[in-house]
């Protein structure tokens, strides 16, 4: 609680909301006190305001739109999947047929989740790391952080790799697994000999379970597609037959479909054997689960963390199988609105590189803030004016305009009184790395006005307090609220009078809406001035550009008196 | 590193070594009580053995890391002395880790003593016990042979069947290594 | 540099290496530093902990004098930073019944906070390792990985490249956007240690 790191939100414009939101406990906002849209500020503890804020590092800027782009505003393209463990990269068509997980030999540990690696028997689990190299087999799988082994669960491999292959033959204990569809060639071959067939309640594994439901399901669909609507939905129906016989009656009128719908109206109906997927459950399954606890006890049932990592439902220890790692992503993103790529990965797994990458830190001020003197408390005291600094710096090779607003005092109940001292300014041009490279080691010179007097900081209005190549910091004094809810009724505030609930969580930190506004010209964009003859003009054409931001810079928080 | 060694200013604790001990110029050994240590065993640099309030016994096979702490570092109560504590008693094939800190009054055999992990005042770990990295075992606790304490102090009974022998072997490899590498100077300890 | 070399905290070399007097490094002469590379206080680095098996040829005489060549137990590259009492550890295992230990090898740009201790194989170029951090043996982190405080990296995780990990066993929390990747570079950390 008692360590703060001030920060900084941005406001991303894709979620400015018109209907201004709720507070918990707040009447109805009356309708004439909507005031017009520029007058309203961003209030941080709305509720909806937590979506909309994001530190300036996940945020990218659209060149076309000029607008700041977060992850809600964007489109996510994959490029790569790969796996997380052994890095390969795996076709999109391999991720459709056989799902997102690595297919090789890459397992995560059940008990623990940790990775899991493959050692002899003959040398198993030193606790020194574990052996990987190549002895005789057999092998087993080892978490080298719980030290749970496949051994627990009776698996043995007979090869060090293509593990993901030789697991899906093998179920606990180490009994061969045969698919229901496998068990049901092997019956079919013996019916011929005797006639006793599957049953009509067979039980079925897990998988097979929904093979079976899958199928039967998607046939019926397919059967009963073009009744109403919902044939089209969850994209099962589109190949279907059905679906084109509605498309073909859209054309050719509306007889076509209907006569189809008729006749296969009543069809549906639902699964009613184990070749169709059911399986019934009885009492005696119940009953074995819990002589089963009673015999294992809290120690052989597995945790809910577990449980949930496990394909198929899995109440015991003994029933835990490993899990192969989930696939990863390199993704590309694009603007939502202008569909312009926005960042690109290189497509290779083991490259970092980027082909295009607007993040919106290259292009809008930083802003960061921290103490005018230290305190000797972490909090800030309640009615206590204090100083701060606010450093803006600008990344743009153009030098800028900033003009800085925030409201006189914050919303909320709280509300502590806000002055910046010097809300507008202009910031040098962010000059090219070489140049950066050549000051380094030297100290960048500082003009300062704390120079001259150590002790006596002296804060004026009006005036700009430190000023570098492309960064300027202003003082901000800030009277912070008294976080009191009793007292004179004299004294309190309306939003007081209406709500004096205890303090809730986190409102004792101290936000400030910042509404930041930067203007700067820069060179007419190319695609405007056509053709090599206006070279010249171009020069000259300069453009001027105004970005406007809300932002929040969390301060501290306010001690409780 | 141009330095003078690093001596304890302590009185240099009573030792028993074994001639195979492989023991680290700059290791510290330091205390009153009676330092025992078993043959083929490997102390790393910078390993603190203390000795100043209860006895230490090292089995054979044991490797002992950089900045672990082994040995009581507050005094033991009265009662404890009378029942003849003897003691931190550390098995064989026992393998402490970086910076961890023992203070159990016994490790059994072939326990793996992790990362920065702590073992309590008193505590007692039966045989093959592994103490994951950054996990704590209360003072006086008793904790079952095989027991495997992972994550936020959760634990587990390990059931894959450990070969001990197969195990102390393997440390007794890694002592052998670790005499190439390790400047030896157990004549420095010998008292 | 101009001053007294034995005023400062720090002895800083020609290559811009900044290392601590009170750092405690074994095997110097098996450890290679890239440059600007700050090590602070406390720091202990195992450069002793040579590889004892010939990496790829067929003679098992495990002895270190007649592999002068690959005599390097811990590599690191430009500007990386070792905070406080932290420990670098070559990490060693058994391969058919012969123990040794390993490079540990550590790119540029990499960040290890205080009383972390790295046992890994391959530490990738902009890497932050948090404070109290455990890097088991063997474990390979890829570029732009941020692990967090008190993470445990359990022996031979691989961590693919723009990965946030955390916890015990550590585990991806989470990715590292776009803008986040210039926070990496610690140049300027670099340039704000020295001696005065």
């Amino acid at each position: 609680m008692t360590s703060f790191t001030p920060y900084t939100y941005f406001q991303c414009p894709c979620t400015e909301n018109s209907t201004s939101s709720r507070t918990f406990g707040e009447d109805l906002p009356s309708p004439t006190s909507d005031t017009s849209e520029d007058d309203r500020t961003f209030d941080p503890r709305a509720p909806r305001a937590a979506y909309s804020l994001h530190p300036l590092e996940h945020l990218l800027y659209c060149e076309d739109c000029h607008q700041i782009r977060c992850h809600r505003c964007v489109l996510d393209e994959i490029v790569t999947w790969y796996c997380p463990n052994c890095l390969f990269e795996v076709p999109s068509s391999s991720v459709k047929s056989e799902g997102n997980r690595c297919t090789r030999s890459c397992f995560q540990c059940p008990v623990c989740t940790a990775s899991l690696s493959v050692s002899s028997v003959a040398l198993a689990q030193t606790g020194l790391g574990a052996d990987i190299s190549a002895q005789a087999g057999p092998y087993v799988l080892n978490c080298t952080y719980c030290q749970w082994s496949s051994k627990e669960i009776g698996i043995q491999l007979e090869k060090p790799n293509g593990i993901y292959a030789q697991l899906s033959k093998v179920k606990n204990g180490g009994e061969p697994y045969i698919s229901a569809k496998d068990r049901r060639r092997e019956d079919r071959r013996d019916i011929s000999e005797s006639p006793k067939g599957p049953g009509p309640n067979e039980t079925l594994d897990a998988d097979s379970q929904f093979e079976n439901l899958k199928s039967f399901y998607q046939s019926q669909l397919a059967d009963s597609a073009p009744s109403g609507g919902m044939g089209f939905m969850g994209g099962y129906g589109y190949g279907s037959p059905g679906a084109l016989s509605r498309i073909m009656g859209l054309y050719t009128g509306s007889s076509f479909g209907d006569k189809k719908r008729e006749s296969k109206n009543g069809n549906m109906r639902e699964v009613c054997d184990s070749s169709e997927g059911l399986q019934l459950t009885s009492t005696k399954d119940d009953q074995c689960a819990i002589t089963r606890i009673q015999r294992v006890g809290w120690e052989g049932t597995a945790s809910t963390a577990q449980q949930k990592e496990q394909a198929q439902s899995v109440r015991f220890m003994d029933d835990l199988r490993p899990f192969s790692h989930l696939l990863r992503t390199k993704r590309s993103k694009r603007c939502r609105a202008c569909r312009h790529i926005l960042s690109k990965p290189e497509s290779k797994v083991q490259n970092t590189r980027f082909r295009i990458r607007l993040v919106a830190r290259n292009y809008i001020p930083a802003i960061t803030i921290q103490p005018l003197q230290q305190a000797p408390t972490s909090l800030l005291t309640p009615m206590k004016p204090v100083q701060f600094v606010l450093t803006v710096k600008n990344p743009l090779f153009e030098s800028v305009r900033v003009n800085i607003a925030t409201p006189a005092s914050t919303p909320g109940r709280f509300a502590s009184k806000v002055t910046v001292l010097c809300p507008q300014f202009e910031i040098g041009a962010s000059t090219d790395m070489f140049d950066e490279a050549l000051r380094e080691g030297g100290k960048e010179k500082r003009r300062t006005k704390a120079e001259a007097s150590e002790g006596q900081l002296q804060a004026e209005a009006g005036k700009i307090w430190e000023r570098g190549r492309n960064w300027v910091s202003v003082v901000v004094e800030i009277v912070p609220a008294s976080l009191r809810t009793d007292g004179p009724e004299f004294m309190k505030s309306q939003q007081i009078q209406k709500d004096d609930g205890p303090l809730r969580e986190d409102e004792d930190v101290l936000e400030i809406p910042v509404f930041v506004r930067v203007e700067w010209e820069t060179d007419a964009a190319h695609e405007e001035s056509g053709g090599l003859a206006a070279g010249n003009k171009e020069k000259e054409l300069k453009e001027k550009r105004e970005l406007a931001y809300w932002c929040v810079i969390g301060v501290g928080r306010i001690a409780q008196d | 590193m141009r330095r003078t060694s690093t001596m304890p200013s302590a009185p240099k604790p009573p030792t028993t070594l074994s001639s195979s001990t492989v023991i680290a110029d700059n290791a510290s050994l330091s205390g009153t009580h009676t330092i025992k240590i078993g043959s083929n065993t490997a102390i790393h640099p910078r390993t603190k053995l203390f000795s100043g309030n209860a006895p230490i016994t090292i089995g054979n096979y044991c490797i002992l890391s950089e900045r672990s702490i082994t040995g009581y570092q507050s005094a033991i109560p009265d009662a404890e002395k009378e029942r003849g504590g003897g003691g931190v008693v550390i098995g064989n094939g026992v393998v402490i880790e970086v910076g961890a800190v023992v203070e159990a009054k016994e490790v059994g055999d072939g326990c793996v003593i992790e990362v920065n992990a702590r073992i309590g005042k008193g505590a007692v770990l039966g045989e093959h016990c592994r103490v994951s990295p950054l996990c704590i075992v209360a003072p006086e606790e008793v904790v079952p042979a095989y027991t495997v304490i992972y994550g936020d102090g959760l634990r587990r009974l390990d059931r894959s069947g450990v070969k001990g022998d197969v195990k102390i072997d393997m440390i007794g490899r890694q002592a052998d290594v670790l005499r190439r590498l390790i400047l030896s100077n157990p004549a420095k300890f010998q008292s | 540099m101009s001053k007294k070399p034995a005023k400062g905290e720090y002895i800083e070399t020609d290559t811009g290496n900044k290392v601590s007097r009170k750092c405690q490094i074994i095997g110097t002469t098996n450890i290679i530093l890239g440059g600007k590379t700050v090590i602070q206080a406390e720091v202990i680095i195992r450069g002793d902990l040579l590889r004892s098996v010939p990496s790829s040829s067929s003679s098992i005489n495990p002895s270190p004098n007649d592999k002068q060549q690959s005599a390097v137990a811990v590599a690191i590259g430009r500007y990386c930073f070792f905070s406080r009492g932290c420990a670098l550890r070559p990490p060693g295992r058994s391969t058919k019944g012969v123990f040794s230990h390993y490079p540990l090898k550590i790119s540029d740009h990499v960040f290890v906070g205080p009383g972390s201790v790295i046992e890994a194989a391959i530490l990738g170029s902009h890497v932050h390792i948090g404070a109290g951090v455990v890097v088991g043996k063997f474990a390979i982190i890829k570029d732009y990985v941020k692990v967090l405080d008190g993470a445990i990296i359990p022996a031979n995780m691989v961590i693919p490249s723009f990965s946030i990990v955390g916890g015990r066993p550590a585990r991806i929390v989470g990715e590292i956007a776009e803008g986040e990747v210039d926070g990496f570079d610690l140049r300027d950390l670099w340039r704000s240690i020295g001696n005065n």
